[in-house]
């Protein structure tokens, strides 16, 4: 409990660390495309942290090639979405098409990189990565929400002539995380 | 073609203008000198795998591309963190997260997509090369205004002194945003004013 509330509202991996952010960029414009980017970010982010996890600590560690870290950790990543495209294929086809355009751009997100690098020294077990990483997944998907829903009323709105919405989504994104740099202080609390 | 150069550098900059690999751009900007070395490391990676897909483009098919893209660019980032491994760790730490995060950076895999895979070697090395410098510009600035603003030095010189306070605010988190937001208004502007 104590992960999932500073993984999702004191530490949100897009407003501090701004892992993410391309996704969330691109596909916050229609409800539609956000429901698919945030299936198949937690789709391939749970099963690539099981494989991460299991590269890093049987093969990785001990023989002594941490150098390769990078090479192995993005290709995990990459095998991992083709499987999570074809399982999906396979089991459940009418989730499939909805999410099968945004497989390919959740697997090269900084988002799954990220996670997989920044939680590998914070985590216990393997059980406990998977938990950290989805709770940042979940922060994730908070995020792509709101901006949806604020995105869908600029469509309406009047807007002035020279801004652009490249900017307006960027002070959006910023005034996000004014908000929630409130909630650094219950960290004490928990 | 000097006053061209000048202007376009913030009116047809990728990173303003469609928000390319805006990860390391907010995120190593609280300091210049960071922010420098950065895009320093970027155009390396950006420049040699673009040479590299360039050469083997002939055999890219469309289900593998993405592999070979994402290859190439780990295996160039591994070198580059090598490098500053044994250059300097502070350096190293100060980077954190976002040296890696290079393998993914947008703006690379949209280069490689775009110009390395399809146009001939001439094209492709000039291309790369103007990327590069413009992301290395904006990455720049960006670092400049934020620790100008936030804490009174420029590339670690001291010009505002201590007495003064200063706009804490831009090195935050929000801070970046509201900076980076500004640039892609002035980049904005700039392309409306020709028309």
């Amino acid at each position: 409990m104590k992960i999932l509330l500073s993984a999702v509202f004191i530490n949100n991996i897009v407003l501090i660390s701004f892992l993410g952010l391309e996704g969330i960029l691109a596909n916050t414009n229609k409800s539609r495309n956000a429901f698919g980017a945030i299936v198949s970010a937690m789709l391939i982010i749970l099963l690539s942290s099981i494989v991460n996890y299991l590269t890093y600590e049987k093969l990785l560690l001990p023989y002594n090639l941490e150098i390769l870290t990078l090479i192995l950790f993005s290709f995990n990543i990459l095998v991992v979405s083709l499987v999570v495209s074809w399982l999906l294929k396979n089991t459940v086809s009418f989730l499939y098409k909805e999410v099968k355009e945004f497989i390919p751009a959740a697997s090269v997100s900084s988002l799954m990189l990220g996670t997989a690098l920044l939680n590998l020294k914070k985590s216990v077990d393997i059980y406990n990565y998977m938990y950290i990483n989805f709770c940042n997944a979940l922060g994730f998907a908070l995020i792509i929400v709101l901006l949806t829903s604020i995105r869908s009323r600029l469509t309406t709105g009047k807007l002035p002539k020279n801004i652009g919405e490249a900017t307006l989504v960027l002070l959006i994104l910023g005034l996000i995380s004014m908000a929630f740099m409130g909630f650094m202080g219950a960290a004490a609390y928990l | 073609m000097r006053k061209s150069f000048f202007t376009d550098i913030i009116k047809e900059n990728p990173v303003f203008l469609y928000l390319l690999g805006i990860v390391p751009v907010l995120g190593t900007t609280i300091f210049a000198s960071n922010a420098l070395i950065m895009g320093g490391l970027t155009f390396f990676v950006l420049f040699f795998s673009n040479i590299l897909v360039n050469f083997v483009k002939e055999h890219l098919k469309p289900q593998t591309e993405l592999f070979v893209y994402i290859m190439t660019t780990a295996l160039f980032t591994t070198i580059a963190e090598v490098f500053i491994r044994l250059w300097s760790m502070e350096i190293h730490l100060s980077l954190g997260i976002y040296m890696p995060l290079i393998i993914v950076n947008c703006l690379i895999l949209s280069e490689l997509y775009a110009t390395a895979s399809k146009e001939g070697m001439k094209k492709t090395l000039i291309s790369s090369l103007k990327i590069g410098v413009y992301f290395i510009f904006a990455i720049t600035i960006v670092g400049v205004f934020r620790e100008f603003f936030g804490n009174g030095s420029v590339f670690n010189y001291i010009i505002i002194p201590d007495s003064v306070p200063k706009m804490l605010i831009s090195q935050t988190p929000a801070g970046g945003f509201f900076v980076l937001a500004f640039f892609c208004l002035m980049a904005n502007s700039m392309r409306r004013e020709k028309k």
